[in-house]
């Protein structure tokens, strides 16, 4: 049995450990109700967009945002993951999720990746990285979604990819985080709804002309994409990682108590041998 | 004055602006464009510039980049990628900014992409233009 003082010892690294938990714990918890609050203030706009592109008639354009290509020679992957670890099965769950759709495409790909853990899988894989981009920070402002959205805007139209999908970790709650996949571009028309079909009624005045306006919309559109599975992506993250974080501090405790318990059988067990020494030697003396 | 027009203009990180106003003027990329009461609706894409609108008498000024704006029932929802009010601009560091992109314009390096060093130019007059 282990002895009184490496018990004690023991139990002050799990202390220090957990509280260590904790405090991440709590971190993640505040920078997700941030994230949250972004998440939410982005729905709005999105929808707008999707209305105006709607009623702008993006069915009838020959766009070439909006085009199918014919003859598709390489698709890109635009992958979201974390830099950091210590996040549960986030990570993990990405991973594996893009090893089945690597596996199942047909055509010549390449992978652009947000995060210093999915390039490590990705150069572990063997996966062509195009393009990475790391310490995107906790909280990534719009503008460094444009730059994004525009690498691979200009990725597209100069021919280099003819598809690329996002791929990140749609959040649905602080427990449950689900990888995802979406085509990016060619953007794929929104679908109608009941309410934008009443906007797509209204007689609008169109200026200068139906074209120039998806010439504006549909960068922005794209830009407004990536930003969304930007902060969705966060979002998950600092959700696992609260979760993660918890249950750690929780067992943290649980092995505090058991090693509380053993120390203070150890003591005991000290004791009752001290005694039984003392009794063994007054009875000697007699 | 009863006849107002919503006014909302919005990025994608939040609401900038909401608020009921007489009229407003904002800058199209066929020119400058007012809107008064009971105007057709309008479906239209902003150029980056200052929108000025009318509340009790009083002129008030949002510089805006690139969007688009569509109007219907007197509700007006202007939607683009970055916007501040006139009293959150930082006048210097506009003035900073709009310098760094005039220098970067008449430089001419080979790796400049004209397109985007010009935008970069127009918004930052815009905020100029708007905390004049």
């Amino acid at each position: 049995m282990a002895s009184a003082r490496d018990i004690k010892r023991r139990i002050k690294s799990v202390k220090s450990t957990q509280q260590i938990t904790k405090a991440m714990k709590m971190v993640s918890a505040s920078k997700l109700r941030k994230s949250q609050a972004t998440v939410q203030a982005i729905r709005p706009f999105a929808h707008k967009i999707e209305d105006v592109i709607l009623s702008v008639g993006s069915s009838e354009s020959s766009h070439p945002f909006l085009m199918d290509r014919d003859k598709i020679n390489k698709v890109c992957y635009l992958v979201i993951g974390s830099d950091r670890g210590l996040c549960g099965g986030f990570n993990s769950n990405l991973h594996r999720f893009l090893d089945h759709a690597l596996a199942a495409e047909t055509h010549d790909y390449d992978i652009a990746v947000i995060g210093r853990k999915v390039k490590d899988h990705c150069q572990r894989m063997g996966y062509p990285v195009s393009f990475n981009y790391t310490c995107i920070g906790d909280n990534p402002g719009f503008y460094q979604a444009q730059e994004l959205a525009r690498i691979m805007r200009t990725a597209f139209e100069r021919g280099d990819y003819d598809e690329i999908y996002i791929v990140y970790s749609e959040f649905k709650s602080a427990m449950s985080q689900t990888p995802r996949i979406k085509r990016l571009l060619p953007v794929q028309a929104p679908e109608k709804t009941a309410a934008s079909s009443k906007l797509i009624d209204t007689d609008y005045i169109f200026e200068p002309d139906r074209e120039q306006i998806l010439d504006t919309i549909l960068p922005q559109y794209v830009d407004i994409m990536v930003y969304s599975s930007l902060q969705e992506a966060k979002a998950s993250e600092h959700g696992a990682r609260m979760t993660t974080m918890n249950s750690a501090t929780d067992n943290a405790s649980d092995m505090i108590n058991k090693l509380t318990l053993s120390l203070n059988r150890a003591r005991q067990a000290a004791i009752t041998t001290e005694i039984s020494e003392i009794v063994g030697g007054a009875a000697a003396l007699s | 004055m009863a006849d107002l027009i919503r006014l909302e203009v919005v990025t994608p990180e939040k609401e900038v602006f909401s608020d009921m106003v007489e009229s407003f003027i904002f800058p199209s990329v066929m020119g400058s464009t007012g809107v008064l009461y009971n105007h057709a609706p309008l479906l239209t894409v902003l150029e980056p510039g200052v929108i000025t609108y009318k509340k009790d008498n009083e002129q008030y000024k949002i510089a805006v980049s690139t969007g688009f704006l569509e109007l219907k029932n007197n509700v007006a929802e202007i939607l683009v990628s970055s916007a501040e009010r006139s009293e959150d601009i930082d006048k210097a560091r506009a003035e900073a900014a709009a310098e760094r992109a005039r220098k970067r314009l008449q430089e001419k390096a080979k790796d400049l992409d004209q397109t985007r060093a010009e935008a970069a130019l127009k918004r930052a007059l815009a905020r100029l233009k708007a905390v004049e």
